[in-house]
C-alpha cells in the first residue's frame, strides 16, 4: 500500500508482462504458420478490443479499492439499448448516445448502492450485476436480437482503408485518452490516492465520494460502448453478452500490475494483460486445441503471470 | 430459497405417504404404462392426486375443474428457434383448450438450473411436462419421479421415464449437411465444424453424424470440431482464426444457430462467400443469409411442428392414449437457395408470416 508513483518500479512491471506476451507471440510464431501474419495480429486487436475496453474501466475502479463485478452485464444492456433503440427507427448516432447514456446509468447505480447505501463493492456489484442481467434478459426474453443496420456495425467490423479495423482504433484512442487521464490528470491522481488510503485521502480534502461516483459513472460509459463495439461486432445483441467479463477484465489488471487492494495499476499494463489473454486464446484456436484445454491454459498463465510478480518482489527484498 | 425448499420437501413427503399406499415405493424410473394406468383409473386416481397437492401446499388444484396446464421447458430460451417452438406448442394447446406454462433457462448448458424448473413446475402443478432436456441422463431421474405424462422434443431420452420423443434424427441431419457439402464441391479440400455447446447430446449427435458422413469422401480433411458454447461471440473469433490458419477452407459445417450467425457474418466482412457455408436451425437473420449468399444451406427441424407435435402428443397421453412409439420421427429440412422460395419451405421457416425477409 507504500506503493506511490514510483515510477521506475511501474515501468520494470509492464517489461516484464510485456516480456510474458513476446514469449507467448514467440512461442506460437514458431508452432503455427499464420500467427505472425498482418492478418492474423489485426484479428487478435479486433478479438480483444472489447476485452482491453472493459478491462481499462475495471482497472480505474481497482485502483481506486473498488471492484466492479457488474461489466459484464453492462456490456449486454447497453448492446440491447442501441439495438432496440435502431430497430425502434431511432437514428444510429442517437442510439448509441442513449446507450452510452444508459451506461452512466448503470455506473452510477453501482456508485450509488457503493456511496449512499454503504455497500462493499464486492457484494454491490454482485447485486447490481444480477440485477442488470436480469433487467436484460426480461426485455429480450431471453431472445437475441440479430441482423442489426451495417451503418452501426461498421464500428465493430468494418475497415480503415480497407485493412484497419475500426474497432482497434477506437481501442487505440481510449487506451491512450484513458492513460492519460489515470496518469496525468488531478482526478486520476485521486483516484489512486483513494486507493492507497481512503482515511488518509479523507482527510487530506480529497471528495472520496465524490471521486468514487464519478469513477463508475466513467467506467460505466467506457463499458457501455465496448458493449455497442461487441454488438456490432457479432451483428447481434445476445442477452448472454459479456458472460464472465468481469474474470477477464480482472485478470488483466492483476496480470497488468494492479492489486485488489487499490493504489496500483496501469492502464499500460492492463492492455498487455489483456492481450496476454487474447494471444493465447487466439494461438490456441490456431493450433486447433480444444475450448477447454484453453480454459485451463488461461488460467495457468493468471497464477503464473501474478506469482512472477510475487517473486520479483520477493528477491527485491 | 430456503421457505420454498422446506415446503416442497413438506409436500414431497405428504405425497409420497399418500402414493407409498398405492404403489410399491419405487418411483424413480416410472414406466408409461403405470402412469397411464393411473390416468386411466380417472376420477379416482386424479382426485388422489388433487389431494396430495391440497394437503400439501394449499395450492389451486392443478388437475381438477380448470384449465389443465402443459409444462414446456425449452433447452434455454435463447435463439429465434424456441420461439418458434413455444408457438407452436401454444397453438397446440389452445387447439385442445389447455394452456402453457413455458419457461426455460438462460443458457444451454446449466443442467442443474433446468432440473430445478422441473422440480418447481411439478410443485406448482401441471399436467404433463413437454421438455427438451440439456442432458437426458442426468434429468432421467428428476422426470421419473414425475407422477404426469412426459413428451420430450429435440433430444432422445429413456423411453422408460417419457411416453415418446418427437425429435429430428440430428446424426442423419447432419450427415445430409455432410453429403450436400460432398455433392457441390467434388473436388474435396479442407472442411471445419464451428460447432456447439460440447456438453449437449444433440450436438454430439451432429458432430458425429456429419464428421462420419465426411469421412466417407476421402477428398475431404476435416481440419476440427470447435466448440463455441453455441455463444456467437466464440464462432466468430474462431471463424476468424480459422480463415487465418486454413485460408483454403473449402467448406464450414454450423451447429446451432448462434454458431451460423457468427460464422456468415465473419464471411461476409472477410468477402469469402465462396466458402460453401451450412448451417443448422433458422432465424430471420439466417434465412436472409441464404438470400445474400452469405450461408449456402441451412438444415431446418421445423421448430414450430416440433412444438405442436410435443404438445399434441402430450394431450394425448392427459386424454389416456398409451401406445406411443418411442420416437415420433420429425422430418428435417435442407434448405438452399433452390428451394427457399417455395411455399412449403416458406411455411416452415415463417409459420406465421412475422418474419422480416429481404
Amino acid at each position: 500500500m507504500d506503493v506511490k508513483f514510483n515510477k521506475k518500479e511501474r515501468n520494470t512491471q509492464i517489461l516484464f508482462t510485456l516480456m510474458g506476451l513476446l514469449i507467448l507471440c514467440i512461442f506460437f510464431s514458431i508452432t503455427t504458420e499464420s500467427f505472425l501474419t498482418q492478418r492474423n495480429l489485426l484479428n487478435i486487436a479486433t478479438q480483444t478490443s472489447v476485452a482491453v475496453i472493459v478491462a481499462i474501466a475495471e482497472t480505474y475502479i481497482i485502483a481506486s479499492g473498488c471492484i466492479d463485478l457488474s461489466v459484464g452485464s453492462g456490456v449486454a444492456f447497453s448492446g440491447l439499448i442501441a439495438a432496440t433503440a435502431m430497430k425502434a427507427g431511432m437514428p444510429v448516432p442517437l442510439a448509441m448516445l442513449l446507450a452510452l447514456m444508459t451506461g452512466m446509468m448503470l455506473g452510477a447505480v453501482n456508485a450509488f448502492v457503493i456511496t449512499v447505501l454503504g455497500i462493499v463493492p464486492f457484494i454491490a456489484t454482485l447485486g447490481t450485476n444480477s440485477i442488470f442481467r436480469g433487467i436484460v434478459l426480461v426485455i429480450m426474453d431471453g431472445v437475441p436480437m440479430s441482423g442489426l443496420k451495417s451503418e452501426f456495425t461498421w464500428i465493430g467490423s468494418g475497415k480503415l482503408f480497407g485493412w484497419l479495423p475500426w474497432a482497434v482504433i477506437f481501442m487505440a484512442v481510449i487506451a491512450v485518452v484513458m492513460a492519460v487521464l489515470l496518469k496525468k490528470s488531478k482526478f486520476g491522481r485521486y483516484v489512486y490516492a483513494i486507493g492507497s488510503n481512503e482515511q488518509a485521502a479523507f482527510l487530506s480534502g480529497i471528495p472520496v465520494k465524490k471521486i468514487k461516483v464519478m469513477n463508475y459513472i466513467i467506467s460505466g460509459a467506457l463499458v457501455a460502448f465496448a458493449g455497442m463495439l461487441l454488438a456490432a461486432r457479432v451483428s447481434s445483441a445476445a442477452p448472454t453478452a459479456g458472460e464472465l467479463y468481469e474474470t477477464n477484465a480482472i485478470a488483466a489488471s492483476v496480470i497488468g500490475g494492479a492489486s485488489l487492494t487499490g493504489g496500483k495499476g496501469s492502464i499500460a499494463g492492463t492492455i498487455v494483460g489483456a492481450f496476454i489473454i487474447g494471444v493465447l486464446s487466439n494461438g490456441l484456436n490456431l493450433i486447433g486445441l480444444n475450448y477447454f484445454w484453453q480454459q485451463v491454459a488461461i488460467g495457468v498463465v493468471i497464477i503464473a503471470a501474478v506469482f512472477l510478480e510475487v517473486v520479483r518482489e520477493r528477491l527485491k527484498k | 430459497m430456503k421457505r420454498r425448499l422446506a415446503a416442497g420437501l413438506a409436500a414431497m413427503m405428504l405425497a409420497g405417504a399418500v402414493w407409498g399406499c398405492s404403489g410399491s415405493g419405487n418411483n424413480s424410473a416410472q414406466p408409461p404404462e403405470a402412469a397411464a394406468e393411473k390416468t386411466e383409473n380417472g376420477p379416482g386416481g386424479e382426485e388422489e392426486g388433487a389431494q396430495a397437492q391440497e394437503t400439501g401446499e394449499g395450492q389451486e388444484p392443478a388437475a381438477g375443474s380448470q384449465t389443465k396446464v402443459i409444462g414446456v421447458i425449452p433447452k434455454s430460451t435463447l435463439f429465434d428457434f424456441y420461439k418458434m417452438v413455444r408457438q407452436g406448442a401454444e397453438d397446440a394447446a389452445a387447439e385442445h383448450g389447455y394452456t402453457i406454462n413455458y419457461q426455460g433457462t438462460n443458457s444451454s448448458t446449466d443442467t442443474a438450473a433446468q432440473q430445478n424448473i422441473v422440480e418447481d413446475m411439478d410443485m406448482a402443478g401441471m399436467d404433463a411436462l413437454v421438455i427438451s432436456a440439456i442432458d437426458a441422463k442426468a434429468i432421467g431421474d428428476a422426470i421419473g419421479a414425475l407422477k404426469v405424462p412426459v413428451v420430450t422434443f429435440d433430444d432422445e431420452m429413456d423411453p422408460s421415464v417419457c411416453y415418446t420423443t418427437v425429435s429430428v434424427n440430428h446424426e442423419r441431419a447432419a450427415a445430409a449437411g455432410a453429403a450436400y457439402i460432398a455433392q457441390k464441391l467434388p473436388d474435396g479440400g479442407k472442411v471445419a465444424v464451428v460447432s456447439s455447446e460440447a456438453g449437449a447430446d444433440v450436438i454430439q449427435q451432429r458432430d458425429r453424424g456429419f464428421s462420419e458422413e465426411l469421412a466417407k469422401h476421402e477428398q475431404f480433411e476435416l481440419v476440427g470440431i470447435y466448440h463455441t458454447e453455441g455463444d456467437r461471440e466464440k464462432a466468430t473469433n474462431i471463424m476468424q482464426d480459422l480463415l487465418s490458419e486454413h485460408p483454403d477452407l473449402v467448406a464450414v459445417f454450423c451447429c446451432n444457430e448462434g454458431s451460423s450467425g457468427g460464422v456468415s457474418k465473419v464471411l461476409k466482412d472477410e468477402g469469402r462467400t465462396d466458402i460453401l457455408a451450412v448451417g443448422y436451425d433458422s432465424s430471420e437473420e439466417l434465412i436472409n443469409n441464404i438470400y445474400d449468399g452469405s450461408l449456402d444451406a441451412l438444415i431446418s427441424q421445423n421448430p414450430y411442428g416440433l412444438g405442436y407435435n410435443s404438445v399434441t402428443a402430450a394431450i394425448e397421453a392427459i386424454e389416456g392414449k398409451t401406445d406411443f412409439p418411442d420416437v415420433t420421427e420429425s422430418p428435417y429440412w435442407l434448405i438452399d437457395q433452390e428451394n427457399i422460395h417455395d411455399p412449403e419451405v416458406i411455411q416452415i421457416l415463417d409459420p406465421l408470416g412475422t418474419l422480416n425477409l429481404q
